[in-house]
């Protein structure tokens, strides 16, 4: 028994081990994206903005030939999924990635950023602040960090 | 009377009579090391050195985490530098002392034989590694693994206790050997203590565990070690458990196979040591169907497991249920006064307060807060009347809540009174016979032991103990009625007044005693006759 839950220990920390390879890519990516040919070009950032959504950049990363493709959800050896919060009562949902972003409140309010999840169809164009989590054996949330992408 | 002198044998109260004058080597030999010499340091060392090959276990634990390791590297550096002179130290020592073991000293070269015997392999190669990495480059991993080798030192200490259990329960059956392992018993010796400290070893490391394990940034570095050490904790504890239910039936009062296990179980003790091991299981088995994170908190029940090493919680139970009447009779106050309060602040507040004064329960919270002065002041009156009536209820809530406090304190400090009391009046039966035997001065050092009390002061218990013994026998002191129901004691009274009588001969002026009694009359002339017999100035008549 303890060393099956050893196993299952491990298999989070692989999930945390994604979160933290999205993490460090994401942080990197975030400061040369907006250069000229960065790959892949769907989260490349334009000048001006240009509409260019979530979705399609998470897809490009998560391809076989992208950036991150070779990354699997440990649990459940398929590729891996974004989902927008953790929900214990769906154990499904262990080992998927948690995207949230904070978007600025107006000058003068209580707080100065709002949470939300970072929906497939938000606009990257430009730079963004994103809090990344991914779901435990449990699905409950286990934080992997902030960046600016 | 022939009186024999209370003396205590084999008692750890007594002080090493090393005599000084001794050589150098033999002397440091008995302070240090001789395991025959009572009173001298070889315990203390040896739990010393024990100590630190546990921290040593648990910095090269440590050290595995890169997160800790990179941060703390200069301490865990200086920490081995540390241990390693230690281990060095007492190699050389034990090296330099060989010829006056026992052991040895008969050995052509005993410092030879000494360094080959496996004792000292093991301290050698618990500190050569440190030494070699300087000559050559040894692998970092190899160095660990090497320095793991430092828990077989333990076994210094190890082997002798198994071997005095073995001895002490030859041809006893295997479920009795783990009876006296487990349970307190004449049998267990100090592997009976080893085995409990390794207990409280665990019980301390998992709860701490439980509580960094509650700090996120620690968690997440750690969570597989924590995963480690829970699993391994409740391998120990599930195994303990098995073996006291398994040898339980060799207590006194649980014979029967089944319903002396039945009744193992149900005991405080033991169901606390469930406790403590059922969310692990809980959590294996049904944690695909709910969510059981909560129960990981239950994990510090494991705390309570250490009531069983201390008589402290023994003490407060016998406190609480000696005083219970009074504390219910108390609590019984503190309710009607907590209910009073509240319908009275409810009353004079509803109108001015209807969000905060709701309804009764609602005032109930307000109430105790205001009794037992705490005064978060979230709700607090408004009216006069309220704030006349808070103003009187605090001043009673101070005296009518620091009743229950003030009773367990008084009745903690006279229970503890009691039980030394017991302490000494068994101390002074032990010593009906003059002698403090072992067997009586390890009962007497377990009972002071659970009732924390020092050495010397023990010590003042057994002299007060022993001054008692000696004033009752003197004959002299005690009342009439107990000397005449002992023919003894009545002799050896008539015996000394006799010789009392004697003495005042000697030391009054005869003639004036003479004339005194005559003329005065104060004495018939039978008592003025004795008085002679008795002076030897007359013959006695038959």
């Amino acid at each position: 028994m303890g060393y099956t839950t050893y196993q299952r220990g491990t298999i989070e920390e692989a999930s945390k081990r994604n979160g933290e390879a999205w993490l460090k890519w994401l942080s990197e990516s975030g400061k040369n994206r907006h250069e000229p040919g960065f790959f892949p070009v769907t989260c490349a950032a334009q000048s001006p903005p240009a509409k260019q959504v979530w979705a399609d950049c998470f897809e490009s990363i998560t391809t076989p030939e992208g950036p991150l493709g070779k990354l699997t959800n440990p649990f459940s050896g398929g590729r891996l999924q974004r989902v927008v919060k953790c929900d214990p009562q769906d154990r499904t949902l262990a080992g998927s990635l948690v995207f949230d972003k904070y978007t600025p409140t107006p000058p003068g309010s209580a707080v100065p950023t709002l949470l939300s999840a970072l929906a497939d169809s938000d606009n990257i164009g430009e730079k963004i602040q994103i809090r990344l989590s991914v779901c435990s054996k449990g699905a409950n949330v286990i934080r992997i960090g902030e960046l600016e992408f | 009377m022939e009186t024999k002198e209370p003396s205590i044998i084999d008692t750890p109260m007594t002080q090493a009579s090393i005599p000084s004058d001794l050589p150098l080597r033999r002397w440091l030999y008995l302070w240090l090391l001789s395991p025959n010499q009572k009173g001298n340091h070889q315990k203390f060392i040896d739990y010393w050195i024990s100590v630190l090959i546990v921290v040593n276990l648990v910095a090269l634990v440590a050290e595995h985490i890169p997160a800790i390791h990179t941060q703390y590297s200069t301490w865990f550096h200086a920490f081995d530098v540390f241990s390693v002179a230690i281990f060095t130290i007492e190699y050389l020592l034990r090296l330099y002392l060989a010829p006056e073991d026992e052991e040895f000293k008969a050995a052509h070269r005993p410092r030879v034989r000494y360094a080959l015997s496996p004792f000292a392999l093991i301290d050698l190669v618990a500190v050569l590694p440190f030494y070699l990495q300087t000559f050559i480059p040894l692998d970092l991993r190899a160095l660990r693994l090497l320095r793991l080798l430092r828990i077989l030192k333990l076994f210094r200490v190890l082997v002798p206790a198994f071997h005095d259990f073995q001895k002490a329960n030859q041809g006893r059956t295997f479920r009795q050997k783990v009876n006296a392992l487990v349970f307190p018993s004449p049998y267990g010796g100090q592997l009976h203590h080893m085995f409990d400290n390794f207990i409280v070893f665990w019980v301390i490391v998992s709860v701490i565990a439980v509580i960094f394990e509650s700090v996120y940034s620690i968690q997440y570095l750690l969570n597989l070690e924590f995963i480690i050490l829970d699993a391994i904790a409740v391998g120990i504890f599930t195994l303990e458990y098995c073996l006291r239910i398994y040898s339980c039936v060799e207590n006194p009062g649980m014979k029967h196979a089944l319903g002396g296990r039945i009744k193992q179980a149900k005991s405080p003790s033991s169901i606390i040591d469930f406790l403590a091991i059922l969310p692990f299981f809980l959590e294996f088995f049904l944690h695909h169907l709910m969510d059981l994170r909560f129960l990981r908190v239950f994990r510090l029940l494991r705390l309570l497991k250490l009531t069983r090493y201390t008589g402290a919680t023994t003490t407060l139970n016998r406190v609480i249920s000696r005083e219970w009447p009074v504390l219910a009779a108390s609590a019984f106050i503190m309710l009607l006064l907590v209910i009073m309060t509240a319908s009275l602040g409810y009353l004079f507040e509803h109108d001015a307060q209807p969000d905060k004064f709701e309804n009764i329960p609602q005032s109930i919270y307000w109430a105790v807060i205001t009794l037992a002065s705490v005064g978060y002041g979230d709700i607090s009156p408004i009216t006069p009347m309220g704030r006349l009536m808070t103003i009187i209820l605090a001043l009673l809530g101070i005296g009518i809540f620091a009743i229950p406090a003030a009773l367990l304190s008084s009745a903690f400090t006279d229970q503890l009174r009691i039980e030394r009391e017991t302490l000494r009046n068994e101390l002074y039966e032990m010593l009906s016979d003059g002698v403090l035997d072992v067997g009586e001065t390890g009962k007497i050092m377990t009972e002071a032991k659970r009732l924390h009390l020092s050495e010397e002061e023990v010590n003042r218990l057994i002299t007060k103990a022993r001054r008692e013994r000696e004033m009752k026998e003197d004959v002299s002191v005690l009342p009439l009625h107990k000397i005449a129901a002992n023919s003894e004691h009545t002799i050896e009274h008539y015996k000394v007044l006799i010789s009392q009588i004697r003495q005042l001969g000697v030391m009054t002026d005869a003639a004036k005693f003479e004339s005194v009694a005559k003329l005065k009359q104060r004495l018939t002339p039978d008592e003025l006759a004795l008085w002679r017999q008795i002076q030897g100035d007359e013959p006695i008549k038959p």
